[in-house]
């Protein structure tokens, strides 16, 4: 019931922190920047994966 | 009630979580933002204004801004088109009146405070902010001076210190903040001597101007200027003439400043997550091409040498052959020859003996020596 | 800097030398004029035009310009066209150094430069466009150092740091890739919060497409360009490779930017009907706007044609050069000619001939250290010891 409450005070503060369209933005941007750096470096790796067992692999 | 809505939240969030965000997000990307309960404006009511300029007056005080080229009282100045400069944070201007040109209509600049700043929205360190009591505040601290905030404001709001060579600033109306923090009103309302200017609630004010035109509607237009502007200020405005006379762009439209931009970022993460497979993508279809171009550049490498290995073996075999038939031919020649000659010197013996059958009986050195003759012709050819 | 300028005096008066000496002079004295008084001392600018050609010439065209680098490297190593691997040396340093005067000149612009890093260490200002393009040319900065960094190495002999920097190609050509299309659009993305000041002709929501087409055509037309320039000047510092295979660079880069300029005149045509602005196109604007795109798009578009039908290099590359400077008229229409259009004239920015000054200046850098670079790295020519790597 606790984790409830909290869960709910969480969903309360997503809905009730963005009073601007600035803020929001704020928010999903830096999420998406950070997303963007995990992203590039992760396609690295994953292109690596997926090579590795290649034939001409270098 | 509130219990019961608070166990139905938690059931939500029970239920699921993510929908509950998603429908939030959702909610925000359609541009469903209302801004900050009960922040603070002001009215503008543009009818009032007597163009007295004591609010530019008490403005330069209350901020404690460099004194001005003429004094405030000279009422000259609102003749000129003038505009915010970082000395000044509001100025009055005179605009002549088309209906009534005997009553000339005086119009307060300053910044607005939109609800979504533009200048917030573009600058990279964040030095501006929408307060949730209204103003829209200025940090220096921060400030790189990119002056992005000044290409980015539709009302020509933010100046510049351009003689400042170290620590220039951005200057700005600041709604006067820090007296609004105290309980004080904005040094420029505070002074204002018929009421023009008045400051309270966003909502209050606005229903106050909606009423004033209900009531009076042959005194104002009905346009309250602010309240959608840009997605609306905190500083809005009644007008007894059209807004476009006295200097007030009315091509503004009523989208957020960060909705401008908001579909080029979106397009940012887009390139990121998809170039990089692309590009990687294109890569590997011109490595696989250059290698199967070269596979087949091998192959025919491999395939020509091969037909002229084929070809100059018939060609070495021909030669030979011919030699060998050269060979035979010569030999045949040589022997028809060879017989011929032996012929020949057999009838010429054979003549000479009858001549000389009685006195000289020699034939044999001459045959001889035929026979060297007919070795040596042989070994010519 | 001065080290080089003061070595080039000493050796010998010629007139390049004095000329670039006069520049260097003078851009040094405004530079302790615009740090000692301001920058009201020494531009134009004002309060309804804080941008002047300190951003539209040497940020916008400078970057635009500097697109060689990337398009190049794309060219050779992701679409495989091996055959113009000897330029892309050239053309990484371009774009090197075009983006390290780029950061240069923009110390003189901004307010309080040394605060240049604030934006990743104190700001975060997600929400700007800006920010974006801040993030960018700082990382695509030191992509191009890392890609131009073989040179230099190889120059000193350090060969084992050296394999490593190549080693890296392929990554750091396709992270150059995404980095310049994103900053690159993103600076014409810059004015899309301003619909109410630039002309409507030019505002679109296309602009950052338009911005990052246009700088494909740039960097295209740049590298054949500078091909003409260092033919001339540096000709004896040219192996065999190069000059013997930039003919056929020249046209097969003048196609691709005949074709990319068709592209670019078509999407152009949209941007006008998508806004519906026919009827402004009568207006002197209009007028202006359609000298951009006929006489600076079109034109090229069909002159670069001929030129590749009749394999006429010399034409190819007047024609990019032309071409470079419709790019120059695009930038300055975009951040100062067209913008702020409805302002009266006194209200109008005109730049002072300091800021003028001080874009020569960085142009002028920016020649003295290729020129420096070119006449002792192995950028023209393959470095002995590392012949035939590919690289």
């Amino acid at each position: 019931m606790n984790t409830r409450i909290t869960r709910e005070g969480d969903i309360n503060q997503m809905n009730e922190t963005f009073y601007t369209l600035h803020t929001f933005m704020l928010h999903s941007e830096s999420v998406t920047y950070f997303l963007m750096l995990v992203s590039l470096l992760g396609i690295l790796g994953f292109w690596l994966f997926l090579t590795a067992r290649d034939d001409d692999h270098e | 009630m509130g219990i019961s809505r608070r166990k139905f939240l938690g059931w939500m969030g029970a239920a699921g979580m993510a929908a509950t965000v998603g429908k939030s997000a959702a909610a925000s990307s359609t541009g469903q933002f209302t801004g900050f309960p009960d922040s603070k404006a002001v009215l503008h009511d543009i009818t009032r204004c007597i163009g007295c300029r004591s609010c530019e007056d008490s403005c330069n005080k209350v901020n404690a801004l460099p004194g001005p080229d003429q004094p405030f009282s000279d009422l000259t100045v609102l003749e000129e088109n003038r505009r915010t400069t970082s000395k000044s944070f509001t100025v009055v201007n005179q605009y002549s009146n088309t209906s009534k040109p005997e009553k000339p209509v005086f119009r307060k600049i300053q910044c607005n405070h939109c609800l979504e700043p533009a200048c917030a929205s573009v600058c990279f360190v964040r030095a501006f902010t929408k307060t949730p009591v209204g103003p829209v505040t200025y940090d220096p601290d921060v400030c790189v001076g990119c002056r992005y905030c000044m290409i980015a404001c539709p009302f020509d709001i933010p100046t510049y210190e351009y003689d400042e060579p170290l620590t220039p600033r951005i200057m700005k109306c600041t709604m006067c903040a820090p007296r609004i923090e105290e309980g004080k009103l904005p040094g420029c309302v505070s002074v204002c001597p018929t009421e023009a200017l008045t400051f309270g609630s966003r909502k209050d004010l606005i229903k106050m101007a909606r009423e004033r035109i209900l009531n009076y509607p042959d005194r104002y237009v009905d346009h309250i200027y602010g309240e959608n502007e840009m997605g609306g200020t905190s500083w809005l405005y009644l007008s007894g003439v059209p807004f476009h006379e006295i200097g007030m762009r009315e091509d503004l439209g009523i989208k957020p400043a960060p909705e401008l931009t908001s579909g080029a970022l979106g397009i940012v993460p887009m390139v990121v997550g998809l170039w990089p497979v692309l590009l990687t993508g294109i890569y590997g279809m011109t490595k696989r091409k250059e290698k199967i171009a070269s596979n087949e550049k091998a192959a025919a490498v491999s395939d020509t040498l091969k037909r002229a290995n084929s070809e100059a073996a018939k060609k070495l075999a021909a030669a030979i052959e011919k030699e060998r038939l050269d060979k035979e031919k010569a030999l045949e020649a040589a022997e028809k020859r060879k017989e011929k000659a032996i012929r020949e010197a057999l009838e010429k013996a054979a003549a000479k003996k009858e001549e000389d059958a009685a006195d000289s009986p020699e034939p044999d050195n001459k045959k001889v020596h035929t026979t060297d003759d007919t070795m040596r012709s042989e070994e010519d050819s | 800097m001065s080290g080089e300028t003061s070595t080039v005096k000493r050796t010998l008066i010629t007139p390049f030398n004095v000329i670039t000496g006069m520049i260097v002079l003078v851009g040094l004295m405004i530079t302790v004029l615009r740090f000692t008084k301001g920058l009201g001392a020494a531009t134009n600018l004002s309060d309804y035009h804080p941008w002047g050609i300190w951003i539209g010439f040497d940020l916008l065209v400078g970057v635009a310009l500097a697109a060689g680098g990337y398009v190049t490297s794309a060219a050779v190593y992701i679409f495989g066209m091996k055959r113009y691997h000897f330029a892309v040396r050239p053309a990484v340093l371009t774009g090197f150094l075009g983006y390290l005067f780029v950061v240069v000149a923009l110390h003189y612009d901004l307010g309080r430069p040394w605060r240049l890093p604030y934006p990743f260490i104190m700001g975060w200002g997600t929400t700007s466009l800006l920010f974006e393009v801040g993030l960018c040319v700082a990382l695509y900065l030191t992509v191009l150092f890392l890609e131009f960094s073989p040179a230099p190495l190889e120059w000193l002999g350090f060969k084992k740091t050296r394999n490593l920097a190549v080693r890296l190609t392929m990554v750091l050509t396709i992270l150059g890739v995404v980095l310049s299309t994103l900053h690159q659009s993103s600076l014409g993305a810059l004015f899309l919060i301003a619909p109410s000041k630039l002309h409507p002709l030019w505002y679109s929501p296309y602009l950052p497409v338009f911005f990052f087409v246009s700088s494909i055509i740039a960097g295209l037309s740049m590298v054949m360009f500078e091909g003409m320039l260092s033919h001339h000047a540096f000709h004896e510092k040219m192996d065999e490779t190069h000059l013997t295979e930039s003919d056929s660079l020249t046209i097969g880069f003048g196609k691709a930017a005949s074709l990319v300029l068709a592209g670019y005149f078509t999407i152009k045509i949209i941007g006008v009907a998508a806004g519906n602005h026919w009827d402004l196109l009568t207006t002197p604007y209009g007028i202006w706007f359609l000298v951009e795109i006929i006489g600076f798009v079109a034109l090229p578009c069909f002159l670069y044609a001929v030129g590749v039908r009749d394999k006429n290099v010399k034409w190819i590359r007047y024609t990019a050069a032309w071409t470079v400077l419709g790019i120059v008229i695009n930038r300055l229409n975009i951040s100062v000619i067209a913008f702020n259009w409805h302002l009266p004239a006194a209200d109008r920015y005109v730049p002072h001939w300091m800021e003028i000054g001080i874009s020569v200046f960085i142009v002028t850098l920016i020649i003295l250290f290729y020129r420096f670079i070119v006449t002792r790295m192995p950028i023209l020519y393959e470095h002995p010891d590392y012949q035939g790597g590919g690289h």
